[in-house]
């Protein structure tokens, strides 16, 4: 999903990192289990997330509020 | 012997035939391998393979470039790409300096997401959903996605 962004938008960058060949990179990121996602080194998660998880971690990390939810406000 | 077998092979050409739109470079950092042992050196266990998988990849379609450049040597370009280690492979469309990068062998379950990912590249959209792009294009910042994985 972070390449599928990257490739729909210019300010996303996606990199897919081979943990095992860059252990010094994992260990500064605290890797134990994958896939880990970093996000602007701010927010991070383990595991595979459904899209909309994904995208409110982002918000996150760029201190944007996610939209309220379709239905609750007018 | 190839990486890939005559059978995937004929199951990738069929995949970009039907999914390549614009060309795609797939540009490869690399370190060409020493003769020598260097105590304290790092060496690059997996660049060798991985060339020789990108050589395949980029041979079954005419859409796709395979552009090698020395890490240690070529420093301009791997600051222009923001490559700091290797293998690294970064796919760009156009001219762009690409945002889509790999870092490691793209090898295990990673292979059929790089096979994904040159199609996604060359169509320059995905299949994310309308409520994602609108929330990600109110992001006015750049946005830097590390992903963590191992081959299997």
């Amino acid at each position: 999903m972070a390449h599928q962004m990257a490739v729909e938008f210019e300010n996303v960058t996606g990199d897919v990192i081979e943990a095992n060949e860059f252990p010094e990179l994992s260990r500064r990121y605290g890797v134990s289990g994958v896939p880990k996602v970093i996000i602007n080194d701010k927010v991070e998660f383990v595991g595979a997330v459904p899209e909309e998880h994904f995208v409110a971690a982002i918000q996150r990390a760029a201190g944007v509020e996610p939209a309220a939810p379709t239905g609750e406000e007018g | 012997m190839p990486f890939i077998s005559d059978q995937d092979r004929a199951t990738i050409a069929r995949l970009f035939d039907e999914n390549l739109v614009e060309p795609v470079s797939l540009v490869y950092f690399t370190t060409p391998p020493s003769l020598l042992y260097v105590p304290g050196l790092e060496t690059c266990e997996t660049c060798e393979d991985v060339q020789k998988l990108l050589e395949e990849i980029a041979g079954i379609s005419d859409k796709l470039t395979l552009e090698v450049h020395d890490l240690k040597s070529e420093r301009e370009e791997a600051e222009r790409f923001g490559v700091n280690r290797v293998p690294a492979l970064i796919l760009r469309r156009d001219t762009s300096t690409g945002r889509v990068r790999y870092f490691g062998a793209p090898t295990g379950h990673e292979f059929p997401n790089l096979i994904r990912d040159i199609a996604a590249v060359s169509r320059g959209e995905t299949g994310l959903s309308d409520a994602t792009r609108e929330a990600i294009a109110a992001i006015p910042d750049p946005i830097h996605l590390q992903v963590f994985v191992t081959p299997t």
